[in-house]
């Protein structure tokens, strides 16, 4: 269907029409306005749609109320309203009548509205359904996240390791339920060609701990995770209804998973929404080897859980601190690691929160920069319209009724710029969501939906109302006599004053917004400029991850690697190949315990740990990470050679600062326990958790000695190359049934970690470009209607020999004035705000000299634009026409 | 006769649109922007309101659409003119013209050629 949210308005305000209209015609009166629509939008394509909207609304109001107030249908008997609703309804009619007699008022000011409101009703829908609606679950804020903290290590936010949540499982008491997730992304065979599919492992309990009841079948019964515990899965609506058609007979058939063969347990209902899409759920079984001493400082499990009725965030967060003390006193990986309570919510929005707040701040500045255009707009009728008020309040109306006239008049207004606008919003939510991070939670969800239009709709009120009491504050204390005087010219001073100096606030909050907008801008190109240790073009990625059940020892993985990379290699298409367990910017990281060997101030008791990667030969050379000392690795270290390690700059410096760390011995933890390797190399830094963290202490071990079950392909190649289908076929030579994973250019992990920052520096920049056009017809209308003023006096001062450039520079003068009135005020409203986007710039003071001289810079040069004009118009003044009308 | 001569302009454009055979709804709004130039634009409103005025009256009444091969008149409604209508339109054109005659004898409008 077309225009569903048009027709969502229309049918909204079919229902003002009188009851026996829109009972026999209301399906006609849609269609009619939907075939106007689209034979408008067929004709003119521009603003078509806006026409329409505006001109079918208008319609339906006017004639609504026209034939309400004159006494309703036919043969019904006008009905007076005890509360007066009558005389409003005649006052609506007669806004709106005067609303279409100045068609270009109304325009401006419903399109200046619309703008504002629109703005602000999109990113509201989009704040709304991210950070303000509780998650779909029962009980939502008794779900909290817990993490391991280590202050000493600045880690506030660490995922658990699988001992150590066994161990919290066991003695938490403060916890209803608990449980363990880890992302996990399975190959489903058993369709035309494997799959590589999105999951989750979670422990038996997870959808008890999240109450969500199952649509067919049942949950993980609680031994599920036990070791083989029996193959058992949860399948999503989505993959229910695409690989079972949705048949009810689904439960306790077989799906193919990673070469194993898992029994369908139960389908979790369509409006089931995790922070993380999956297709299955499996449950998270611990193997004995992964609850080993060795595996306390591998924290890769997310831990959720939710309280125990009655007790509180404070109590659970002491209960929590006091076992992960006593874990520290027997357990060296324990040692230091506190725990920590994040409500689940607040956990999945944190890190967007202040940048979408600030989006909120930014549209509500744009609002309030429409408002203030809007009342200089509505002052300027005002004076326009004193006469016929005067002759009103002489035929005896009271001032309350005028007030009461121009409030309804206003709220008018507003309400249909904010129709508008919310057209424009569900215009420009899709795009927002398009523009959006990918991982901004429930992204996907965000509509204009009625909750955002009430909303909409109370704020245009509420505007209205404002508009109607400022016009009216100038507006009621016309006196009948004013008529005899009619004539007089130009507003009283005060007037201009109040004016002028809206003026002055207006180019103050654009200025306060374009400094803000500057400011990201600067910060994110600093950000793009940054060097982040290794090349970031020209380069593929590709994922592959080896099903444990055909690759259980170690060997085996480490030779299907060796082998993909060897056949890449020959090829010469290909520059260079290699291969990383951890890619710089993707997110993923691993880390581990170190002790430097006949140290004793680095002994693995004092829990020093390092972010660790395990590389290929050839893997330092594709990705242009520079070698500073010693050498790479080569096929040669393998499991039967002595074991290498090779440190980054930054752990170089800090352990040896003065002395070579080739040849000095490591031991590291990893998957099979504490091993004391020999360094072989000094690396570059690279900046592996994001461009604005600092490179961390890290080490390299040749993923031929401790080989995973995954790893990320990195392929130089020429432009133009294929890379995906050559190391597509290259896999599946070696190994038919092994899916690849996501193939991604490296650019796309640079983009993929700058989009964020990108989505906030491109919005804002958006809003603050409207904020100084908006301010710039600000200018433009006060200082045109200060000249159309002074017509006269100009042409007096020109008759008596004033010089058309003394003229042009005081018109000019009087709107610069205004500006740096407003540029003077702005920057010192900037220089308070600015500090709260200290958090959000990178390696720039929020008191940035560059970006506080410049956009004060533009401001002025924007003022003296919109000044041109008028300031022409003056010199053109006739004098003897203008003195002609004095 | 006097009182009720005058048809509304939005009336007597209708009138007019079906004056020579039934029409729905959009054939009216586009047959009345075609025959004033596109200065009346009938909305969605003004339209049903007035029809559902004039069938109260008598002028206008509801009728069976055409019935083509693949006709989409599903659900369709078409209006067409009554004997009554006609009259009405019929007087309200007389009235006109005899103002137009009035104005071209006066020669109102210099240098315009009145029809």
């Amino acid at each position: 269907m077309k225009y569903p949210f048009a027709r969502f308005v229309y049918r909204m305000l079919l229902r003002l029409t009188p009851r026996e209209l829109r009972e026999s015609y209301s399906e006609e009166m849609e269609r009619l306005f939907v075939e106007t629509l689209e034979m408008e939008s067929e004709r003119d394509g521009r603003f078509a749609h806006l026409r329409v909207v505006i001109g079918a609304v208008f319609d339906l109001l006017s004639w609504t109320l026209g034939n309400r107030t004159r006494g309703g249908w036919r043969g019904s008997k006008p009905v007076r309203s005890p509360l007066g609703f009558d005389g409003l309804r005649r006052d609506a009619f007669y806004a709106l009548r005067s609303l279409r007699h100045s068609p270009a008022f109304s325009a401006i000011a419903v399109l200046t509205l619309a703008l504002g409101l629109g703005g602000s009703v999109a990113i509201f829908s989009v704040v709304d359904h991210v950070l303000l609606r509780p998650l779909p679950f029962p009980e939502p804020s008794e779900l909290y996240t817990v993490w391991e903290t280590n202050v000493e290590r600045g880690r506030t936010k660490s995922l658990v390791s699988p001992p150590t949540f066994v161990d919290w499982k066991e003695s938490a008491e403060s916890f209803s339920q608990m449980s363990a997730l880890s992302v996990a992304a399975p190959t489903l065979s058993g369709g035309d060609s494997p799959e590589r599919i999105s999951g989750m492992m979670a422990s038996p309990n997870i959808f008890e701990l999240l109450s969500v009841p199952m649509l067919l079948g049942g949950s993980f019964p609680s031994e599920a995770d036990a070791p083989r515990g029996g193959n058992l899965v949860v399948l999503s609506f989505g993959l229910w209804q695409s690989r079972f058609g949705s048949r009810h007979d689904a439960i306790g058939q077989t799906l193919d998973l990673d070469d194993e063969t898992y029994t369908v347990v139960g389908v979790l209902p369509s409006d089931f929404q995790f922070p993380q899409h999956a297709d299955v759920w499996m449950p998270l079984t611990f193997q004995p080897d992964m609850l080993g001493e060795g595996m306390r400082g591998a924290r890769y499990l997310e831990v959720i859980a939710r309280l125990r009725q009655g007790v509180t965030e404070d109590q659970a967060k002491a209960e929590m601190s006091a076992i992960a003390r006593s874990l520290g006193e027997s357990h060296p990986n324990n040692a230091g690691w506190d725990a920590s309570l994040v409500g689940l919510r607040e956990n999945l929005v944190l890190e967007y929160r202040s940048a979408l707040f600030l989006l909120l701040f930014a549209t509500l500045m744009v609002l309030v920069i429409a408002c203030v255009n809007v009342v200089n707009l509505v002052l300027v009728r005002a004076m326009d319209g004193k006469q016929e008020k005067a002759v009103r309040l002489a035929l005896g109306a009271t001032g309350w009724r005028l007030f009461r006239q121009s409030l309804v008049q206003h709220t008018m207004l507003a309400v249909l710029g904010g129709l508008v606008g919310a057209l424009i919003a569900s215009w420009a939510v899709p795009s927002l969501i398009r523009l959006a991070p990918a991982e901004l939670p429930r992204i996907d969800d965000v509509v204009v939906d009625a909750r955002v239009l009430a909303t909409c709709v109370l704020a245009s009120v509420a505007v209205g109302c404002v508009l109607g009491v400022v016009s009216s504050l100038t507006g009621t204390r016309v006196t009948p006599g004013i008529v005899v005087r009619a004539n007089q010219i130009g507003g009283a001073p005060a007037r201009q004053r109040n004016r002028r100096a809206l003026m002055v606030l207006e180019v103050a909050l654009s200025l306060v917004l374009l400094i803000g907008a500057g400011l990201l801008i600067r910060s994110f190109v600093k950000l793009q400029n940054v060097d982040p240790g290794f090349s970031t073009s020209g380069i593929t990625t590709a994922s592959i991850s080896l099903p444990r059940s055909r690759y259980e020892t170690g060997p085996q993985r480490a030779s299907l690697f060796r082998d993909v990379i060897e056949r890449l290699a020959q090829r010469q298409q290909v520059s260079f190949v290699g291969a990383t367990t951890n890619l710089p910017l993707s997110g993923s990281a691993m880390s581990f315990g170190f002790s430097i060997d006949g140290r004793p101030d680095a002994t693995l008791n004092e829990q020093l740990s390092a972010e660790y990667h395990a590389v290929t030969p050839g893997y330092f050379r594709t990705m242009g990470i520079a070698l500073r000392a010693g050498r790479p690795f080569e096929w040669i270290d393998d499991r039967s050679a002595p074991q290498v390690v090779i440190v980054n700059e930054t752990m170089a410096r800090r352990y040896w600062p003065d002395e070579d760390p080739v040849g000095k011995r490591l031991t590291v933890v990893s998957q099979g326990g504490p091993t004391s390797r020999e360094i072989v190399g000094v690396i570059a830094d690279v900046r592996h958790g994001g461009l604005a963290t600092l490179p961390r202490v890290e080490v390299y071990v040749p993923l031929s000695q401790d080989p995973w079950s995954f790893a990320t392909l990195v392929v130089r190649a020429p432009e133009g190359i294929q890379v995906s289908d050559i190391v597509r076929a290259d896999l599946a030579s070696l190994d038919a049934a092994l899916p690849l994973g996501s193939v991604l250019p490296i650019e796309g992990h640079v983009a993929r970690w700058l989009a964020p920052l990108q989505f906030q520096s491109v919005i804002v920049a958006l809003f603050a470009a409207s904020a100084l056009v908006l301010s710039a017809l600000g200018i433009y209308g006060v200082i045109s209607y200060i000249v159309s003023l002074s017509t006269n006096e100009i042409g007096v001062r020109m008759a008596l020999g004033a010089h058309p450039m003394h003229v042009f520079g005081s018109v000019v003068g009087q709107g610069v004035g205004l500006a740096a009135g407003g540029t003077v005020l702005g920057v010192a409203g900037a220089l308070l705000a600015t500090r709260f986007l200290s958090g959000l710039l990178f390696e720039i003071s929020p008191f940035d000299p560059v970006v506080f001289t410049a956009v004060p810079a533009l401001v002025v040069a924007v003022a003296l634009l919109a000044c041109f004009l008028p300031a022409r118009r003056a010199v053109r003044v006739d004098p003897v026409a203008a003195l002609r009308e004095v | 006769m006097e009182k009720s001569t005058t048809l509304k302009p939005q009336w007597f454009q209708i009138l007019l649109a079906i004056a020579d055979g039934e029409l729905h709804g959009l054939g009216i709004m586009k047959e009345v922007l075609e025959q004033t130039d596109g200065q009346m634009r009938l909305w969605p409103a003004m339209l049903y309101g007035s029809l559902k005025k004039m069938v109260d009256d008598g002028l206008v009444e509801e009728r069976e659409g055409p019935v083509g091969p693949g006709s989409e008149t599903d659900r369709r409604r078409f209006y067409g003119i009554t004997e009554a209508g006609r009259q009405r339109l019929a007087d309200e054109v007389a009235r006109l013209a005899k103002y137009v005659r009035v104005a071209g004898e006066k020669d109102v409008v210099r240098g315009t050629v009145i029809p």
